[in-house]
């Protein structure tokens, strides 16, 4: 009999766009193993520091069994990097790991079935299954939420995705610098409120 | 990078003319600002069609997700 490995993620931008959209739920709707290298975790936390990376730890908690963190040699030889030079960069890491994942299962049972998960223009451009076993399988976000939708497992997969880029959106412009006169505006106000409180006390 | 060559690239990354790792070369170090990027000008991630070189494995990944979701009910 096939084992089946599961959907493997390649790449942080699926977590992301999920996540955003509110709509992690969709990645343990088919009842499969998801397996994120750890390598991949680490980015997406990175990334969703300010968004709500708890989403995802709440979502991996609730689905527990299903849902599994892989540990790899591409984190921890990337972690080893990051402590002799910060600014290494992750670029391209996730994918290693992922490819790292899926090869030690392969070790063990060259018939198995998996599914790598990428991001959409990803994954219509490169080349990426190449030299892997036909029973591995590629998928984009957009396969996935496709695939969900003909299901009637969600209403549109449009509306995911119009729902992480609005939410993204705003906290992009929480991100954004204040213009020259707002901040010395705020810095007066500040001084203003100090100052007053001095004379008070 | 301006913000206009900025707008550009999301531009093209939402029309599919471009990839997320395109992206991360020319400067864009992680995917939630790729996605406020598109929110602030209207557009939504790209839905790749079905075609390009890993056709065959996508069809694949995604009959395999719709046995899936049979099997799940």
């Amino acid at each position: 009999m096939t084992r089946r490995l599961g959907l493997i993620v390649t790449d942080a931008s699926p977590l992301i766009t999920l996540a955003a959209g509110e709509a992690l739920e969709c990645l343990t709707m088919p009842g499969v193993s998801v397996i994120i290298p750890d390598m991949v975790y680490a980015e997406v936390a990175e990334d969703l520091a300010k968004l709500g990376a708890d989403d995802i730890v709440q979502w991996a908690r609730r689905h527990r069994g299903q849902v599994e963190i892989a540990p790899t040699t591409v984190f921890a030889e990337y972690q080893a990097l990051r402590a002799t030079n910060p600014r290494t960069r992750s670029r391209g890491r996730g994918e290693q790991a992922a490819l790292e994942v899926l090869n030690a299962a392969i070790a063990d049972d060259a018939d198995l079935e998996a599914v790598l998960l990428f991001e959409d223009a990803d994954v219509r451009r490169r080349r990426f299954v190449r030299g892997l076993p036909e029973r591995v399988m590629a998928l984009s976000t957009g396969d996935l939420l496709r695939e969900l939708e003909a299901a009637g497992r969600i209403q549109s997969a449009d509306h995911v995705l119009d729902v992480a880029a609005a939410k993204e959106r705003n906290v992009e412009a929480q991100r954004e610098p204040q213009s020259g006169d707002e901040a010395r505006a705020l810095v007066r106000d500040r001084l203003a409120r100090r100052d007053s409180s001095e004379a008070g006390g | 990078m301006t913000g206009n060559e900025r707008e550009r690239l999301v531009r093209r990354y939402a029309a599919g003319d471009i990839t997320w790792s395109a992206l991360r070369e020319q400067g864009f170090d992680n995917y939630a600002h790729v996605l406020g990027a598109l929110g602030a000008l209207g557009l939504r991630p790209p839905i790749a069609p079905m075609d390009g070189p890993n056709r065959e494995a996508r069809e694949r990944g995604r009959a395999f997700i719709r046995e899936a979701l049979k099997a799940a009910r």
